[in-house]
């Protein structure tokens, strides 16, 4: 057994996450003491966690990380704090916190945090190494950095390929069907392997050089395509698997422009899901969606709305799932505190992309604020009717409903585009004082889709 | 280095900051700390003392009278123009670097440090003196 000490300040036990202690093989708990502080602690941390000093306290946070540091000056300390005031991530941070959390919101990003820590323990050398997703790899590509696959189940660390020699196609499908979606580069290897990421991916749309309106021309000849084959045709065999291939196509086109407007979204957005890949098709399926039906509305943007697609339930990430995954229909079976939980996640989701510093337009913010709204005013969080909901919110909602229509689960049958979309129609005409979908933008984008 | 009976003035309104550095300076086998609570006070301590001081180790931000104040005020007058002294500061901005500098800084810190980070500080500002 590894040594994964843990020594936790203004907290006792009951208020720690049982993950987080779960993890620790010795646990101290102390209290804040300039003093007693400045010498050493019984036992040598692997990690120090600082919960909010209590009201009264002498000691301010950032000052329990000047002292901390001071005796510690390599181990992570975290900063845990449960109340938005007076949280200043980077003042924090500034002081000499590793990094600071938090609750609820970031809880996810802690224990994640906390067990790279509890993995470096058992596998120092993992440190100077970082993970890379081997979707971003191609079979028979020379690399110009070596890789390496961690077996966490036997705690092995073994080459993969070597810098200079092929990819084995081989090796790569029997890592993903052993649900290995990871493997390892060195540190300084990085740059190299971004450099090849975007080779791939500028390929991927374009042989040759990808001008402005060989982007454009692309995404419109996709987008028909796309369209064509999902609206028009009924025959659901044979134009699902091709529907898939140029939704993918288009998600990449879309991931394009969304990267272009916002640099660093992606990367940040990728990291919050980090493994759940059916959580993270739901967000590139809906963002997907809700920038064809943008453009397909004539929006003058649609990045925008497909990017307020991706982020619309990033805010779910620190929902229990059992709450998490329900959909609409099965809220009513929530008791009032499961369903105020469910409610609140668009709000979650906002204020998540505050605390990742995401700079995004205000029109992406109501795009996710809003995805829930409902036009005859049942909707949440805000209980917004007809257009005092924002367009993109109204977009995001029409993609979000519209793509689990169309995904297959577990107990019910999947529908074909062009029957979702009728379904949609239908289910928002009959009755006004029901409607939650704009009516209005179904009925342009039934005429627009399906003719 | 500094020989260890040199007279040093830790200044910060921050008690735990002062024990911080008072503590690293015991480590580092100086035995003469005086503390002062922000720029004014040490202002009093360093006119009133009998003995001068041999280096000063303040912080920037402090309410009333902020480091930079008092390194002004100190090198603009003839008798404690000569004293090294040493910043520490919680924001090493630029343009705030360079305001200290000017104001004729010898070293600055950066918080938070460590008794090596201090240390080296320190030996820096010795050499700088023993020329």
């Amino acid at each position: 057994m590894n040594n994964f000490n843990l020594a936790i300040y203004g907290a006792v036990a009951e208020q720690v996450h049982s993950d987080i202690l779960s993890l620790a093989s010795t646990i101290v708990y102390e209290v804040y003491d300039s003093e007693k502080m400045l010498e050493p602690l019984s036992i040598k941390p692997e990690v120090i966690l600082c919960y909010n000093p209590p009201t009264g306290c002498s000691i301010s946070p950032s000052e329990a990380a000047q002292t901390l540091r001071c005796t510690y000056p390599e181990t992570p300390i975290f900063f845990i704090a449960t109340d938005k005031k007076d949280f200043e991530k980077k003042r924090l941070i500034k002081n000499g916190f590793t990094q600071a959390y938090l609750i609820p919101w970031e809880k996810a990003d802690l224990l994640r945090s906390m067990s790279q820590e509890h993995l470096y323990t058992i596998f120092p050398e993992l440190k100077s190494y970082r993970p890379v997703k081997i979707i971003d790899l191609v079979p028979g590509a020379v690399l110009e950095f070596s890789l390496k696959v961690f077996l966490p189940m036997n705690n092995k660390f073994l080459p993969f390929s070597e810098a200079g020699s092929p990819i084995s196609d081989e090796k790569l499908q029997k890592l993903l069907q052993s649900n290995f979606n990871k493997l390892f580069i060195r540190n300084e290897d990085y740059e190299k392997f971004e450099a090849y990421t975007s080779t791939v991916l500028k390929k991927l749309l374009a042989p040759g050089c990808l001008s402005e309106t060989e982007r454009t021309e692309k995404l419109e000849t996709c987008i028909r395509d796309l369209i064509s084959d999902m609206f028009v045709s009924d025959v659901k065999e044979s134009t699902f698997g091709k529907a898939q291939g140029l939704l993918d196509e288009v998600k990449n086109i879309i991931n394009i422009m969304i990267k272009d407007s916002n640099p660093d979204v992606l990367g940040k957005i990728e990291n919050l899901v980090n493994q759940e890949k059916n959580f993270y098709l739901h967000l590139s399926n809906v963002s997907t969606y809700a920038g064809l039906f943008a453009m397909t509305l004539g929006y003058e943007k649609p990045e925008i709305v497909a990017l307020a697609g991706l982020l619309h339930d990033i805010g779910k990430i620190n929902l229990p799932p059992e709450i998490a995954d329900l959909n609409r229909s099965e809220l009513s079976n929530l008791g009032p505190h499961g369903i105020e939980g469910y409610k609140s996640h668009p709000n979650f989701s906002s204020d998540i992309i505050k605390l990742k510093r995401m700079v995004l337009p205000k029109e992406v913010v109501n795009g996710i604020l809003h995805h829930h709204e409902a036009m005859n005013g049942s909707g949440f969080p805000s209980g917004l009717t007809g257009h005092r909901i924002s367009l993109e919110g109204r977009i995001v909602a029409i993609a979000n409903e519209f793509d689990e229509l169309t995904t297959t689960q577990s107990g019910r049958k999947n529908v074909s585009p062009r029957e979702a979309l009728e379904t949609l129609v239908d289910e928002n005409s009959k009755d006004p004082g029901r409607m939650i979908l704009d009516l209005d933008l179904l009925l342009k984008l039934q005429k627009k889709l399906i003719g | 280095m500094f020989d260890p009976k040199t007279r040093i003035l830790v200044v910060d309104d921050m008690l735990t900051m002062r024990k911080i550095v008072s503590k690293i300076l015991k480590e580092l086998q100086f035995v003469d700390i005086t503390e002062a609570g922000d720029g004014s006070q040490a202002w009093e301590t360093i006119t009133s003392s009998k003995v001068p001081f041999g280096l000063i180790i303040s912080d920037w931000n402090m309410p009333n009278c902020t480091g930079v104040d008092l390194l002004r005020r100190l090198r603009a007058d003839q008798r404690y123009k000569g004293i090294p002294f040493v910043l520490v500061t919680a924001e090493a901005e630029q343009h705030q670097v360079a305001e200290a500098v000017k104001a004729g800084v010898d070293q600055y810190v950066v918080k938070p440090f460590t008794k090596d980070s201090l240390q080296a500080k320190l030996e820096m500002v010795h050499k700088k003196y023993s020329k």
